[in-house]
């Protein structure tokens, strides 16, 4: 009598193609997850693509304009202003939530009373809505209510209001510390399971060898650390760069638009006015480089910063 | 009966199956009957009552029809992103609430209205010119105009008396107010931020000097003596107010008059009817006049709000139907009633009773849409007239105006961004 293998394998040469059971029960446990991708990622990212390439605006036919967008996007003062700001703020937000990141897991690497209350109590400003978070801060940056203003005001630091939200300068360090708040904990927490993987060996080598606290840092930490800072890292300029909600509830890319940042100006062209074209060409712009950053940490991840 | 886990799988992929494949359907939404309902999405009106008014008309619209009616009210400026989301997956609300220029952006998913706008004015009357503005898109009625929110000056009686002012007629006045009335510690306060107040003011200030984005054809007329006027004068008017005003948002007004601070402001009624509904200690020396009037006179700008019916809608003769009953004498008395002088009538036959006209803070909108505009004018609604709108030129030129930018470079960065937009020179 021939195995199940045989009668299968029978089978399926008369089409010319092999199917072993393991990989049909493979594609079967990968096929929810490729649907949910496909109609949940692949169809809109093709479908803004489209979109990108046409003239397209709510009402009216919609024409192939090819690159035409992009090129004339870089002509106008608002999207310029737009980019410089996108990049100012991803770059400001990422680098600070690094650095910060990297002081917080140190900090709650070390051992304790009430650690891991304090541990999860970083997770607060992560978890919380983010809407609810902006809306706590919007109150605290008001320019009638705020409560930074009314502790200066009482202790005569200032005569009269600051507008937080309403100069160029402090709107702009207002959205960073908001999202560099919000996103802290991700650092932190990631870059404490990363040092928590270090064997202690490494270190008691190290102390044995005469090495203080900061070059066991530079020599057994930080590149040991690669790997993990190089994930967050990666996520952390996705995140930020394509960020909507800070901006969008602070300061709606005010004063003067000197906040607006790609996501929230695709929101007002696109949503708000209907043209769709032009605002599909905007949320696309930094696609490229982000997906070329992506590949190439990716590519570095796994080829030289494993352990 | 044991259910295994092979048996479970199979009985529930092949009831997907047969979904998939027609066999069996899901429940679905029938045109009539008890189980339809009308979806409305609305803007969340700072009156919350002009809501509750909709919601009113709305569910007894539904008991009389064996229907249902359910409004969804969320933020004005989110409005035309949830259209725009609704228009693109072809499914949403049935009646939606289309305000100034987007009849014009969204017409080409809107059901004509001629026959319904054609019933309610044969027995009440023409609209309003500027409602007609907002809903007459292309020789069609897409929108039927339903109110509109007006503004007005908001002042306080006891500070403008202990300065020795009486309530603004003219730009000039204010001005000579505003210096004595932040000497006294109670700036008056104007919006020159990026919100939809800030530019419901500055674009009338700016008609009122005589200047105009563009002309009746769309034309740019920007850069002009009379910007150069208009900004000269809020440079002026920035320096007696607290510099907080270039942080506003649509509530930053509110806060500056309610927290007690503020003397006068530009806005809505909202302000005094809160100060009144909540029985504040200053009430009664909140009060109203009309916006000032500058060297060419006074100009209004109002906010049409009108409704407009999805062609993909399932329900749009219950829509039609439901739209004609917002119309009658009952309606009108419940909406404006409601409304409390913060919603207006866009049909003149309702301007000669309404319910707040015996309060005489309110009594000043009577007939406030008669010489009201759109922010498009002297040029029809448009596409363009919504960018600016949206992307805030008009105060964006003013803020860098007080902040320090010369009348030249004022000017020509909102030439610049009129034009990005796609204004023609």
């Amino acid at each position: 009598m021939s195995s199940r293998e045989e009668i299968l394998h029978q089978r399926t040469t008369a089409y010319g193609v092999r199917l072993r059971p393991e990989t049909v029960t493979a594609w079967s446990f990968l096929l929810p997850t490729l649907l949910l991708l496909l109609v949940l990622a692949v169809y809109p990212l093709g479908y803004a693509f489209f979109l990108s390439m046409t003239d397209a605006q709510v009402s009216g036919p919609a024409h192939f304009v090819g690159l035409q967008n992009f090129v004339r996007l870089l002509r106008t003062a608002i999207f310029t202003l737009t980019l410089s700001n996108t990049i100012w703020y991803t770059l400001g937000a990422v680098a600070a939530k690094l650095v910060l990141g990297l002081v917080l897991a140190l900090v709650l690497a070390q051992r304790a009373p009430g650690m891991r209350w304090i541990r999860g109590a970083v997770l607060i400003p992560w978890v919380v809505p983010t809407s609810l978070a902006m809306l706590a801060w919007t109150w605290m940056f008001d320019s009638t209510y705020s409560v930074i203003n009314w502790v200066l005001m009482h202790l005569g630091a200032i005569a009269e209001p600051i507008a937080w939200l309403g100069t160029p300068r402090l709107a702009r360090l207002a959205v960073v510390l908001v999202n560099v708040w919000s996103g802290l904990p991700f650092f932190g927490i990631n870059f404490l399971a990363g040092l928590v993987t270090i064997p202690q060996e490494l270190y008691e080598a190290g102390t044995v060898d005469g090495a203080g606290p900061i070059v066991r840092f530079r020599h057994i930490t930080l590149p040991l650390l690669r790997p993990v800072l190089a994930t967050v890292l990666l996520f952390s300029v996705v995140m930020t760069s394509s960020d909507f909600a800070t901006v969008f509830v602070l300061t709606k890319g005010g004063p003067q638009n000197t906040t607006q940042i790609l996501a929230t100006l695709a929101f007002k062209l696109g949503l708000a006015t209907g043209d769709l074209g032009n605002a599909a060409a905007i949320s696309l712009y930094l696609f490229p480089i982000l997906a070329i950053s992506t590949y190439v940490q990716v590519r570095l991840m796994r080829r030289v910063w494993q352990w | 009966m044991k259910i295994t886990r092979r048996g479970f799988l199979k009985a529930a992929g092949g009831a997907g199956l047969a979904v998939a494949a027609g066999t069996l359907r899901w429940p679905h939404r029938v045109a009539a009957g008890p189980s339809t309902t009308l979806r409305l999405l609305g803007h969340s009106a700072f009156n919350e009552d002009s809501d509750k008014a909709i919601a009113k008309i709305g569910n007894d619209f539904a008991a009389q029809h064996s229907a249902a009616f359910a409004g969804d009210f969320i933020d004005q400026p989110e409005v035309a992103a949830k259209l725009t989301a609704e228009e693109q997956a072809r499914s949403g609300h049935d009646i939606i609430d289309l305000q100034d220029n987007l009849p014009t952006i969204h017409k080409d998913y809107l059901v004509p209205l001629d026959d319904v706008v054609a019933d309610i004015s044969k027995q009440f009357g023409n609209f309003y010119q500027v409602a007609k503005d907002s809903g007459y898109v292309d020789g069609h009625w897409l929108a039927l105009p339903w109110i509109g929110n007006g503004t007005l000056g908001v002042y306080r009686a006891d500070y403008f008396g202990q300065v020795g002012e009486q309530p603004p007629a003219t730009w000039d006045d204010l001005l000579r107010a505003a210096g004595k009335l932040k000497k006294a510690g109670h700036p008056v306060g104007l919006p020159i931020s990026q919100c939809e107040d800030a530019n419901s003011i500055l674009f009338p200030l700016l008609w009122s000097f005589g200047a105009s984005v563009a002309d009746a054809k769309a034309k740019l007329t920007l850069d002009s003596p009379q910007t150069r006027a208009a900004l000269s004068y809020v440079r002026k008017l920035f320096s007696q107010m607290d510099a907080t005003v270039l942080s506003w948002d649509d509530s930053g007004n509110n806060k500056h008059m309610l927290s007690g601070r503020g003397s006068y402001t530009i806005n809505a009624p909202s302000i005094y009817l809160r100060a009144h509904r909540e029985k504040m200690p200053f009430a009664p020396s909140v009060r109203h006049t009309l916006a000032p009037s500058g060297p060419k006179g006074r100009f209004f700008y109002a906010d049409i709000h009108g409704w407009g019916v999805f062609k993909f809608s399932p329900n749009i003769d219950l829509a039609k139907q439901f739209l004609r009953s917002m119309f009658t004498e009952a309606s009108q008395k419940t909406a404006l009633t409601l409304g409390s002088g913060y919603d207006m009538p866009v049909l003149p036959h309702f301007d000669q009773n309404p319910p707040y006209a015996p309060d005489p803070n309110l009594r000043l909108l009577v007939g406030f849409m008669r010489n009201a505009h759109l922010v498009a004018y002297p040029a029809p609604p448009s596409a363009l007239a919504e960018k600016a709108y949206q992307t805030y030129v008009i105060p964006n030129m003013f803020a860098k105006a007080v902040q320090g930018a010369s009348d030249k470079d004022a000017i020509a960065s909102a030439v610049t961004a009129l034009t990005d937009i796609g204004y023609m020179k």
